[in-house]
């Protein structure tokens, strides 16, 4: 079969099984960097109508129905079309453009990802994901240090010390801390959340916080000298004096002496915080533990000084590996914006930020990132795939959007379809769509297609676009040599 | 804790600045996933969080509108009390943390959502 007419073909002639409920087990939610897949979920007639397992934010997202209020046919400037038609439109917008850029991607499957950076080569695009707006100046800061880190899974075995930093899993995260870090039992830690200590560290009291055996509440701004003190406290430590016996966890009157020095809230009566004697014990905890896991957020790197922050995240994390075991893991927002790093890393050695205009990759993030490029009004065409940069960029740079040929490939409406020139709705992945997506460990998670779409993927609607503008540039080629 | 708000008071306009905290909410991450057109959606990410000593130096209480000035915008907020320090507030990430957040990004491709200076007025 001629897979352009397939996918152009599909959206006229949609599948729509009628038959009893069916429960499928294992199903993988796409919704936030946890990636948890061990959900249940009932389908009837094609539509999702039960979930069990997932958390709110899952459960939301799942149950979502995809065609009821989502974008039911292509369009191009407002008017509905066929699919052959829109995608003949984005392919001429983007062979006639000079400067694009191609963002989102955190949403989707790598195999997707894979075809929009072939495309970014292809039209000499900038391509960026919606990581250099969450944790961008972390990974930029893991270039300088390294990164000791590892899976979720090792650190539900063994982690009896789990530091939130800047983090708020209980909101942002919320099966984190019962599926991964905090409540189920492991195998060196068999009594789960009895055998752990588990430490905040916020600018407020978050509901994480209140589930802490100790919060300590911070200045906003204050994180990296905060930090910068436990790295000195930690190299401070004499090695032999705090190596952990064999087997032992963190002791109760370690947390006690803690809590000691700090009001309920974790300030002390001079208003300093923490005080230098609770930044003392908070090292000895860490270098004292058998196995630590220091789990950072956005708070670390959506402040001044991001990547300063984190870089003293990760130097600290570094020092404590001279004690004992001590890891630390980024708290990744979207479902697969682990996986976009990893995509365009292995596809051409930088992980966001990434130019073609050259013909070879280029980064340079702050003049590639998709805000500085839309903020100073440099793209002349963008695509948007599976992203709302309108409600998730800075005014400035969502201002831009509306100015220039904008395709959008989204199963949603949203505030960045209504302004596009052409969008072209997509299978929703890990419903409707198949794939992989990385978890926030990059432990790859493979995706089940629950339900028939009418919707072509999104891997083959940036495939037929690469196709289209491969053709019309042989097409050029031979006129040129002719 | 250094109170952020209470020098910079100015009691003729009830105006104060506190540093702004942008973030996730369970509310503002559902509301997203079923869909952002909802009236829901929009009420959740333009309510603003301040500390009770904040709400009595603006004299305003929980559910009135609040005027919140950035570097590059302003928005109308509703108010609502929460369990912060005096002189720092906290907004969900939407369209009204959009307007507020500037664009520089120093470099690194990431603005600032956390940590910015605004001016509430009542």
């Amino acid at each position: 079969m001629d897979p352009e007419r397939s996918i152009t073909e599909r959206i006229v002639q949609p599948e729509r099984t009628v038959g009893p409920e069916r429960t499928i087990e294992g199903v993988a939610c796409t919704f936030c960097g946890c990636v948890c897949d061990d959900i249940r979920v009932t389908v009837r007639q094609n539509e999702v109508i039960g979930v069990e397992r997932a958390c709110t934010l899952g459960r939301a997202y799942l149950m979502r129905p995809q065609h009821g209020e989502g974008v039911t046919t292509p369009r191009v400037n407002g008017k509905e079309v066929s699919l052959e038609c829109a995608l003949a439109e984005a392919s001429s917008i983007l062979s006639r453009s000079k400067y694009p850029l191609i963002f989102g991607l955190s949403n989707t499957t790598i195999e997707a990802q894979k075809v929009a950076v072939r495309l970014a080569e292809l039209i000499g695009a900038s391509i960026d994901s919606t990581s250099s707006v969450c944790h961008g100046p972390g990974t930029l800061a893991k270039q300088y240090i390294g990164e000791p880190t590892s899976s979720l899974g090792e650190v539900m075995n063994r982690a009896d010390l789990v530091i939130f930093w800047g983090s708020n899993p209980a909101e942002s995260h919320p099966r984190h801390m019962s599926r991964y870090s905090v409540m189920r039992p492991g195998l060196y830690v068999p009594r789960g959340r009895k055998d752990r200590t588990v430490v905040v560290v916020d600018v407020r009291k978050t509901p994480s916080a209140r589930a802490a055996d100790l919060f300590l509440r911070i200045e906003p701004w204050s994180d990296y000298r905060i930090l910068s003190n436990l790295i000195r406290l930690v190299k401070l430590t004499p090695v032999h004096e705090l190596t952990p016996v064999h087997g032992s966890h963190v002791h109760w009157s370690q947390i006690e002496a803690l809590k000691e020095c700090s009001d309920e809230s974790g300030e002390d009566r001079e208003g300093r915080l923490p005080t230098p004697d609770t930044l003392q014990r908070l090292a000895s905890l860490m270098t004292s533990c058998r196995y630590g896991a220091l789990f950072y957020g956005v708070g670390l790197t959506m402040s001044r000084g991001g990547m300063m922050n984190v870089t003293a995240a990760l130097r600290l994390v570094r020092e404590l590996n001279n004690f004992t075991r001590f890891v630390i893991i980024p708290m990744r927002g979207h479902g697969n914006v682990a996986g976009i790093d990893n995509v365009l890393a292995w596809r051409t050695g930088y992980p966001f930020a990434v130019n073609f205009s050259r013909g070879f990759p280029r980064f340079g993030p702050g003049e590639f990132s998709a805000v500085d490029l839309l903020c100073r009004g440099e793209p002349d065409a963008v695509v948007v795939i599976a992203a709302d940069p309108v409600s998730s960029l800075p005014v400035s740079a969502a201002e831009h959007l509306k100015r220039v040929p904008t395709v959008v490939i989204d199963p949603y409406v949203s505030p960045t379809t209504e302004i596009a020139s052409v969008v072209l709705p997509c299978a929703k992945a890990g419903i409707s769509a198949s794939g992989t997506y990385y978890r926030m460990d990059n432990v790859p998670v493979p995706l089940k297609r629950l339900v028939a779409s009418v919707y072509p993927s999104d891997e083959e609607i940036l495939g037929s676009i690469v196709a289209r503008i491969e053709s019309a540039m042989t097409g050029r080629r031979e006129v040129d040599a002719r | 804790m250094t109170n952020w708000s209470v020098d910079h008071c100015n009691e003729h306009t009830k105006s104060i600045r506190i540093v702004l905290i942008t973030g996730r909410t369970i509310a503002q991450g559902s509301f997203a996933g079923h869909g952002k057109g909802w009236f829901d959606y929009t009420r959740e990410v333009s309510t603003i969080v301040l500390s009770e000593e904040d709400m009595q130096s603006l004299k305003v209480s929980p559910g009135q509108a609040v005027r919140v000035k950035g570097q590059r915008g302003e928005a109308i907020c509703i108010c609502k009390k929460g369990d912060l320090p005096q002189g720092v507030g906290f907004l969900p990430y939407g369209r009204t943390a959009n307007i507020l957040a500037g664009s520089d990004t120093a470099a690194t491709g990431m603005p600032i959502y956390k940590g910015l200076v605004v001016a509430v007025e009542a």
